[in-house]
C-alpha cells in the first residue's frame, strides 16, 4: 500500500537531515517547479517531492474525477504520503493551491506538521462581498478554463516535450525529463476548478500549527489584500513581503525565496 | 535615451514586421514593443514599455502567464504557439498566438515574444471547443442517464426477487392451507357418503347425511375457488389442453348437479344440437366452467322452474354453450360487472343466496384462458338470465373419446398399501376399502411405508403427499427405484403444477382431498382392475 501511494504521486526522497521539507507544487506545473530553491535545502533537510495526480509523472490512472473535484481529494493524498513514509513534524512548503492544500491537511492531522511556508497562498481567489477582494470575478475563471480548452487543443505543440535547444547550457539539457511541466488536461481543468473556485476562507481560523506567509509584489494571482486576509486570519502566521514579483517567486526570484524560508525555519528551530 | 542607444532598440525591419514583439524581463517589466504590437493593442510604445507585463493581461491570462508561460519559459527556455488574450487600450480581449524564447544577453536575461493575432483561427477554435463541450455534455448526460437507468434496474431486479420470494413463500402457504382444510374433510365426507347411500337408514337419518355431503362439497368448492382466484391473480393457472367432446363433459356435469335440480324441482334439459362439438381444452376446468354456471342456474332459480343447457354453432368454427334459467335474473347496470371478483350481479342490498362471488370471475379466466369468450344476458330482474360461453372448435379426433368408455368400480381383489398419516382419514378409507374385499396394509409415515413395501408384495399404493416425515414424492421416488407398481397420489395441494410434479416423482395419478371414495374406486379400477366388473 505505501508503495502503491509512492508511485500514485511520483514521490522522490532526497537530502539529508533529521527534519523533513515537502515541496509541493501549484497549479500548472509539477514538482520541477522547485529545481531551483530544492538543492539549498538538500544538505540540511531530507527532502520530499511529489506531483499530485494528473500531473508530472503521478499515476494518471488514479485520477478519480469524484475524489479531485475539490481539495479534498489532494490533501487526502498529502496525508497518504506523509503516513506511507511515517512523516511527523514535516515543514510543509506549499505553492499557491499547495499552501491551502497543506492547511487543511494540517488542520486534519496536525501533529504531523511542525509549520507550513505558504507561497503566493490563497483562500479563495473571487472576490466576495461585502469586501473581500479575491483579485477575481467568477467571470475571469471561466475565462481561464477556456484559455485552457484552447490551449490543450494545441497541446502538442505547446506543453509536450521539447528539446532544449540552448546547447550553451547542457546542464538543463539533461535535467529536463520529458514529462517536464505535462499535464493531463482533463484532470488539469479539473484541478484548475478546484483550486480557483474554491472559498476555504472559513478553515483559516482552524490553523493551529506556526506558518510563513510569502507575499510577492504585484501578484495578480494572490493580491497584497489577500495575503494580508490570511495573516490576519491564522493565528501565529509571519507575513513576509517579498521584492519578488509575479505569483512563481521559486522560479522568477529563487534566492530570495530560499533565503526567506531559512531564516523563518531556523528562527524558528532555534526557539 | 535614443533608439540607436537604447540596447532593446528594434531594428526597422523587425519593427514592422507583420507580427507584434514583445521582450521582458523576469520580474514581468516590458522592455521593447514593435509597432505592429502597439497598433495592434492601440497602445503607444511608452504605455506598454517600462510597465509591467500584467497591463496587457486580463486576469484570465495572467493565470495562465503565471502558472503556464512563465515557468515553462523559465525552465524551459521556450514556449511555443501558447494561446493567450491580450488586453488592448479599450479593454477589449484579443486572442493571440505566443512564441516565446528566453535568453541571456550581455549577462541580462530577456524573455522575447512573438504574437499574432488570431481571428479566423480563433473562431473556426471556438466553434470546435463548442463542438467538444456539447459532445462531452452529452456523454456525460448519456451516462448519467446510463447509471439512473442501471441503478433502476438494479432496484427493479430487487423488487423482483423480493416480490418473488414473497410470492413463493404465499404460495407455500397456499398449499399448505389448502392440504390442512381439506385433509380432515375426507373421513367426513367418506363417512357421509357411504352412509348418504345405506338403504337400511330411517329416511329422516337418510336426509340428513346428503345434507352433510352437500355442505362438505360446498366447504370444498369454496376452498377450491379461493385457491383458484389466487392462481389466477398469479398467472399460475395451468391447463393441461387435449382435445375433448364437449358434450360428453356437459353430460358428466349434468349427471353430477342433477339431483341438486331434483331437490328444487327445476326441470334440466339437455338441448346439444351443435353438430362440431369437439375444443382443445382441459376437460376438467372446463366441467368447472359448467359447473359453475349450472350451480349458479340452480342457486338463483326458484323452485319448479326450469334451466336449459344447450350448444349451438353460430359458425363453422365456433360451438356456443348456453345456461339458461327462469330465476331472479340480472339487473342491465350489473351484466358486465358480473363476472369480476367478488360480484353478485343478481343481488341487490342483500347476500341472499350465500357464495363468495368467485365462481363467475374464475369461469372467465378459464373461458379466456382457452382463447374464448364468456358473457352473460338478461332482459332483467325477474326475467331470467342466459350465460354463454364459446370456443374454437378442432376436427373430431379419430379415436374414440375415452370418455365414452363407462367407468366402474372395480370388486377384484387388490393389494393395496395405502400411507395416510391422518389417522381418521387412514382408517375410514382402509375400512371402506376392505369392505369392498381389497387387502389393505396401512403406513402412517414414510418410514412404516418402506418398511411395509419392502416386506409385502403389492397391486398399488395409494399414499398422501404431506407426511410427517417427508415428502410423499420422496417416497414415490424411492419406489421407482426398484417398482413400477401403479400409484395414486392424494393430495390437499391443488392443480396443474402440483400435478406435474407427481406425475415427474412417479406417481401415476392423482386424487385431492376430500377424496370421494366412488372416485377412489374408478382410479383404483382403472389402474388395477379390469375395468369390467359393472
Amino acid at each position: 500500500m505505501p508503495n502503491k501511494i509512492l508511485r500514485r504521486n511520483n514521490v522522490k526522497i532526497l537530502g539529508k537531515g533529521s527534519r523533513t521539507v515537502v515541496f509541493a507544487h501549484g497549479f500548472g506545473c509539477d514538482q520541477n517547479m522547485w529545481r531551483f530553491v530544492m538543492p539549498a535545502f538538500e544538505d540540511e533537510f531530507r527532502i520530499v517531492l511529489f506531483d499530485y495526480v494528473g500531473a508530472g509523472k503521478s499515476d494518471i490512472s488514479a485520477y478519480d474525477p469524484q475524489r479531485y473535484a475539490s481539495l479534498e481529494g489532494y490533501f487526502c493524498d498529502v496525508l497518504e504520503i506523509l503516513r506511507a513514509l511515517d512523516l511527523h513534524d514535516v515543514i510543509f512548503v506549499g505553492h499557491s493551491v499547495s499552501a491551502m492544500i497543506g492547511i487543511l491537511a494540517s488542520i486534519a492531522e496536525p501533529a504531523r506538521f511542525s509549520h507550513l511556508v505558504m507561497v503566493g497562498p490563497s483562500p479563495c481567489y473571487i472576490d466576495s462581498e461585502p469586501d473581500y477582494k479575491g483579485g477575481f470575478k467568477r467571470n475571469d475563471i471561466e475565462e481561464l478554463l477556456d484559455l485552457m480548452d484552447k490551449n490543450y487543443l494545441g497541446w502538442a505543440s505547446f506543453l509536450a516535450p521539447v528539446v532544449m535547444q540552448n546547447s550553451e547550457t547542457p546542464e538543463h539539457a539533461s535535467e529536463l525529463e520529458a514529462s517536464f511541466c505535462s499535464t493531463d488536461p482533463v484532470t488539469a481543468k479539473a484541478f484548475a476548478k478546484a483550486t480557483f473556485l474554491s472559498d476555504y476562507r472559513n478553515v483559516l481560523g482552524e490553523v493551529s500549527v506556526p506558518s510563513l506567509i510569502l507575499q510577492c509584489s504585484e501578484d495578480a494571482i494572490a493580491p497584497d489584500e489577500v495575503g494580508d486576509y490570511m495573516h490576519l486570519n491564522i493565528a501565529g502566521s509571519v507575513l513576509k513581503r517579498m521584492k519578488a514579483t509575479g505569483h512563481c517567486p521559486h522560479v522568477s526570484h529563487p534566492a530570495e525565496t530560499i533565503s526567506l524560508i531559512k531564516k523563518y525555519l531556523f528562527r524558528a528551530v532555534d526557539e | 535615451m535614443s533608439d540607436s542607444e537604447n540596447p532593446h532598440h528594434l531594428g526597422g525591419i523587425l519593427d514592422e514586421a507583420p507580427c507584434g514583439f514583445l521582450r521582458f524581463q523576469d520580474d514581468g517589466t516590458v522592455l521593447r514593443s514593435n509597432t505592429t504590437l502597439q497598433i495592434m493593442l492601440g497602445f503607444a510604445a511608452e504605455e506598454i514599455e517600462g510597465k509591467p507585463i500584467s497591463t496587457l493581461l486580463p486576469p484570465a491570462a495572467q493565470v495562465f502567464f503565471q502558472t503556464h508561460l512563465f515557468p515553462t519559459l523559465r525552465m524551459h527556455g521556450a514556449v511555443k504557439e501558447l494561446y493567450l488574450s491580450l488586453r488592448d487600450k479599450s479593454g477589449a480581449s484579443k486572442q493571440v498566438l505566443v512564441n516565446a524564447v528566453r535568453h541571456d544577453r550581455d549577462g541580462e536575461v530577456l524573455n522575447d515574444c512573438i504574437i499574432v493575432e488570431i481571428v479566423e483561427r480563433a473562431r473556426f477554435e471556438e466553434a470546435l471547443l463548442q463542438a467538444k463541450r456539447e459532445a462531452e455534455l452529452a456523454n456525460e448526460l448519456k451516462e448519467k442517464t446510463l447509471s439512473e437507468l442501471n441503478i433502476a434496474m438494479e432496484s427493479l431486479a430487487r423488487a423482483k426477487e423480493e416480490a418473488d420470494a414473497s410470492s413463493r413463500a404465499k404460495d407455500d402457504f397456499l398449499a399448505a392451507l389448502s392440504h390442512e382444510l381439506r385433509t380432515p374433510l375426507t373421513p367426513v365426507l367418506l363417512t357421509a357418503s357411504i352412509l348418504a347411500e345405506d338403504k337400511s337408514l330411517a329416511p329422516e337419518l337418510h336426509q340428513q347425511m346428503l345434507m352433510m355431503k352437500r355442505n362438505i362439497e360446498l366447504e370444498v368448492a369454496l376452498i377450491d375457488d379461493l385457491l383458484d382466484v389466487n392462481r389466477i391473480r398469479h398467472g399460475k393457472l395451468i391447463l393441461q389442453k387435449l382435445p375433448i367432446d364437449l358434450h360428453e363433459v356437459l353430460r358428466q356435469t349434468v349427471e353430477i348437479v342433477s339431483s341438486d335440480c331434483e331437490e328444487k324441482n327445476i326441470s334440466l334439459t339437455l338441448d346439444l344440437v351443435a353438430t362440431g362439438h369437439y375444443v382443445k381444452g382441459d376437460s376438467a376446468r372446463l366441467g368447472q366452467v359448467i359447473w359453475n354456471l349450472v350451480k349458479n342456474a340452480i342457486k338463483f332459480t326458484p323452485k319448479d322452474g326450469a334451466i336449459v343447457i344447450s350448444t349451438e354453432n353460430h359458425a363453422d368454427d365456433r360451438i356456443t354453450v348456453s345456461v339458461s334459467d327462469t330465476g331472479v335474473g340480472i339487473p342491465g347496470q350489473f351484466l358486465s360487472s358480473i363476472f369480476n371478483r367478488f360480484e353478485q350481479g343478481r343481488v341487490t342490498g342483500q347476500r341472499r343466496f350465500g357464495g363468495l362471488g368467485l365462481g363467475l370471475s374464475i369461469s372467465k379466466a378459464i373461458v379466456t384462458a382457452h382463447k374464448g369468450e364468456i358473457w352473460a344476458e338478461s332482459d332483467g330482474e325477474g326475467c331470467g338470465s342466459k350465460f354463454l360461453f364459446s370456443l374454437d372448435l378442432i376436427d373430431q379426433p379419430r379415436k374414440k373419446s375415452p370418455g365414452k368408455r363407462r367407468r366402474s368400480v372395480n370388486t377384484e381383489s387388490t393389494r393395496i398399501l395405502l400411507v395416510e398419516d391422518h389417522e381418521t382419514t387412514r382408517l375410514v378409507v382402509s375400512r371402506k376399502l376392505v369392505e369392498l374385499g381389497h387387502e389393505v396394509t396401512c403406513a402412517g409415515t414414510i418410514k412404516e411405508a418402506e418398511a411395509a413395501f419392502e416386506a409385502g408384495d403389492f397391486d398399488l399404493l395409494v399414499s398422501d403427499i404431506g407426511l410427517p416425515d417427508g415428502d410423499g414424492l420422496d417416497l414415490m421416488k424411492t419406489i421407482r427405484m426398484s417398482s413400477d407398481i401403479p400409484a395414486i397420489a392424494l393430495s390437499g395441494y391443488g392443480m396443474g403444477d402440483d400435478i406435474q410434479r407427481f406425475e415427474e416423482a412417479g406417481f401415476t395419478t392423482n386424487l385431492v382431498k376430500p377424496i370421494q371414495l366412488d372416485q377412489l374406486l374408478i382410479k383404483i379400477s382403472e389402474h388395477c382392475g379390469s375395468g369390467s366388473a359393472d
